[in-house]
């Protein structure tokens, strides 16, 4: 991998983040109507109004002010939430500690049911393993990640009682209640992202134990062992890395809608409330950050694929 | 490998079938949900609320006594007019997009490339934020976005279609003999990855069904009174611990929806794709 395809992707990720935060802007241009108007009611006082709007920042022109916005991204400085009148960077800051170890987690959960499923799948193509692995992925699919985890609250809150149904409690007062806060989460989003992993690692497995040289080792007489492991699981593990990445994405995106399944007080619920209160700095602070989050992961799968893969040239 | 051909074709026939076969019902109970219902699904019937399944109310009520399999049904209207006007969003600004960006090529295709890279970074749940603080929300707002997200899909797809057929000897002959560049695209370059496409548009269709429910159960999409599969499990999980029936009945039919839509989508790849 040489230094120049290093800046050339680097570059392409800024333009990214670029754009992206230009979409973000452009959306929130369109808000119909006076949004300090819409805060302040119909009686208000013009002193307040002033005020206002300059805390909003609404007293400039669009291009100044998508100029200003642009400049605070580097810093954190994320505008002012109009609901809970804090800065957006600093009630974004706070909820990562929870979105954080629930993303990774589940994504750590998803990787160590895909993998294994995938891998005997493949390895056993068209036994009636493989059926069922298939066949559950397909039921994986299809089933929606609010509907697994309010069955999960239904079995094992409802009627088992051995989890609380929804709620959370901060790492540092009892880290013990906070993991029985995060098991039924964790496990519903991680089910949703196995199931589009298996089929994954399933067929890049597959597509790799074709290929020629794998023969060759096998010709060879090495062990199958070997042959699986270096030779297969080691060129399929550069297919699996991408959708790992691609499903990061998701990830922070399921993120959301399990938050809310189980009133979980991360990133996603925090941005669904601002949407209730038409706080939109606070919505286009949240949208920013997740998707700057997806584009740096993107970068760094991209880097590692270069990595993993030396016969990969990018010019 | 050749024992295992005739198996292989049962279970391509059996994906497309079934996935017919909930194409159809959907089809069917969304086209009844707009004319008939056994109930009227915005009747509170306080008499009758949290039922299990009875004669008289086959999938039980809800919290307000209004009969579940008339909001389910009214509620499949809503799933196919949102998953249709959203593919149409997405798979016609795409295709657009894809077929600009890879006919034209140079910094056009690099400056539509960047665009989508870019909105690839939103998913659709961000965009629905997005866009229903700006608009309020509603199905509008749920369309809107999930049409949006699914563009780059379509984009990218159309555009490797083009640039696959565009180099290609019959193209050359077809330019030769004085055709123009609309007449070769319609005619020469859009037949050939019609099939891709169709494929696509399926899995979008069942990708939308999926994330209509999604927002309006976040509340970010279809509001209630009307009746919305995802508004419905909103309503059932609050009261979860009085009745348990109100939270399986619309839960079941998205996943069988979508079940059958997805193998619909695999069916149709294996039939229309000879690649496959």
């Amino acid at each position: 991998m040489t230094l120049a395809f290093l800046l050339r992707r680097v570059l392409t990720a800024f333009i990214t983040v670029f754009l992206a935060s230009s979409m973000v802007f452009v959306a929130l241009l369109a808000v119909p109507g006076d949004p300090v108007q819409l805060i302040l009611g119909l009686n208000y006082d013009p002193n307040q109004y002033a005020v206002l709007q300059k805390q909003l920042g609404l007293d400039h022109p669009p291009l100044e002010r998508f100029a200003i916005w642009l400049a605070g991204i580097p810093k954190g400085d994320l505008g002012k939430s109009i609901s809970l009148s804090k800065d957006v960077g600093t009630l974004i800051w706070d909820r990562l500690p929870i979105t954080l170890p629930l993303v990774g987690l589940s994504s750590l959960l998803a990787l160590l049911i895909a993998l294994p499923a995938g891998i005997l799948a493949a390895r056993n193509k068209g036994s009636l393993l493989d059926v069922l692995v298939v066949t559950t992925t397909q039921l994986g699919l299809a089933i929606p990640s609010f509907w697994l985890g309010i069955m999960f609250v239904l079995i094992f809150a409802v009627n088992l009682g051995w989890l609380p149904a929804n709620g959370w409690s901060n790492w540092s007062d009892d880290p013990l209640k906070t993991a029985r806060y995060l098991i039924m989460p964790v496990v519903t989003l991680a089910l949703g992202q196995a199931a589009g992993l298996v089929r994954m690692v399933r067929s890049s497995v597959l597509e790799t134990q074709n290929q020629d040289y794998v023969r060759t080792a096998r010709s060879k007489g090495l062990l199958e062992s070997v042959v699986i492991r270096k030779h297969i699981l080691r060129n399929a593990a550069i297919n699996i890395l991408t959708l790992v990445g691609i499903q990061f994405g998701q990830l922070l995106a399921g993120g959301i809608v399990v938050e809310s399944v189980f009133s979980i007080p991360g990133l996603g619920l925090l941005g669904l409330n601002a949407v209730r209160f038409g706080d939109y700095p606070l919505v286009q602070g949240v949208v920013l950050v997740i998707a700057i989050m997806i584009v740096v992961i993107n970068l760094i799968v991209d880097v590692l694929y270069g990595v993993l893969d030396p016969r990969i040239r990018y010019d | 490998m050749t024992d295992l051909e005739p198996k292989h074709t049962k279970k391509l026939e059996f994906n497309l079938l079934f996935g017919l076969v909930i194409l159809f019902f959907l089809c069917a109970a969304a086209l009844l949900g707009l004319i008939w219902t056994p109930y009227d699904p915005k009747f509170q019937n306080f008499a009758v609320q949290l039922q299990g399944p009875s004669w008289a109310h086959w999938l039980g009520t809800d919290n307000l006594g209004r009969d579940t399999l008339s909001r389910l049904l009214l509620g499949s209207s809503t799933s196919v007019l949102v998953g249709v006007i959203s593919v149409g969003i997405g798979s016609s600004l795409g295709l657009l997009l894809g077929l600009i960006s890879g006919w034209l090529g140079g910094i056009i295709d690099d400056i539509v490339m960047r665009i989508l890279d870019a909105l690839s970074a939103f998913p659709t749940i961000l965009l629905a934020l997005l866009i229903a603080v700006v608009l309020r929300p509603n199905i509008w707002s749920a369309m809107l976005a999930v049409g949006i997200s699914s563009i780059p899909t379509f984009a990218r797809l159309t555009r490797a279609g083009v640039i696959a057929t565009k180099n290609l000897d019959f193209i050359d002959s077809a330019r030769a003999l004085g055709a123009r560049d609309a007449r070769l695209v319609f005619r020469h370059v859009l037949p050939n990855i019609a099939s891709a496409l169709i494929v696509q548009a399926t899995f979008a269709f069942s990708v939308a069904i999926l994330a209509e429910a999604a927002l309006s159960y976040l509340g970010l999409g279809i509001q209630p009174p009307a009746p919305s599969w995802g508004v419905m499990l909103r309503d059932a999980q609050t009261f979860i611990y009085q009745s348990s029936w109100a939270t399986i009945f619309p839960g079941l039919t998205i996943a069988i929806t979508v079940l059958g839509l997805n193998l619909l989508g695999d069916g149709l790849r294996d039939r229309l794709d000879p690649k496959n």
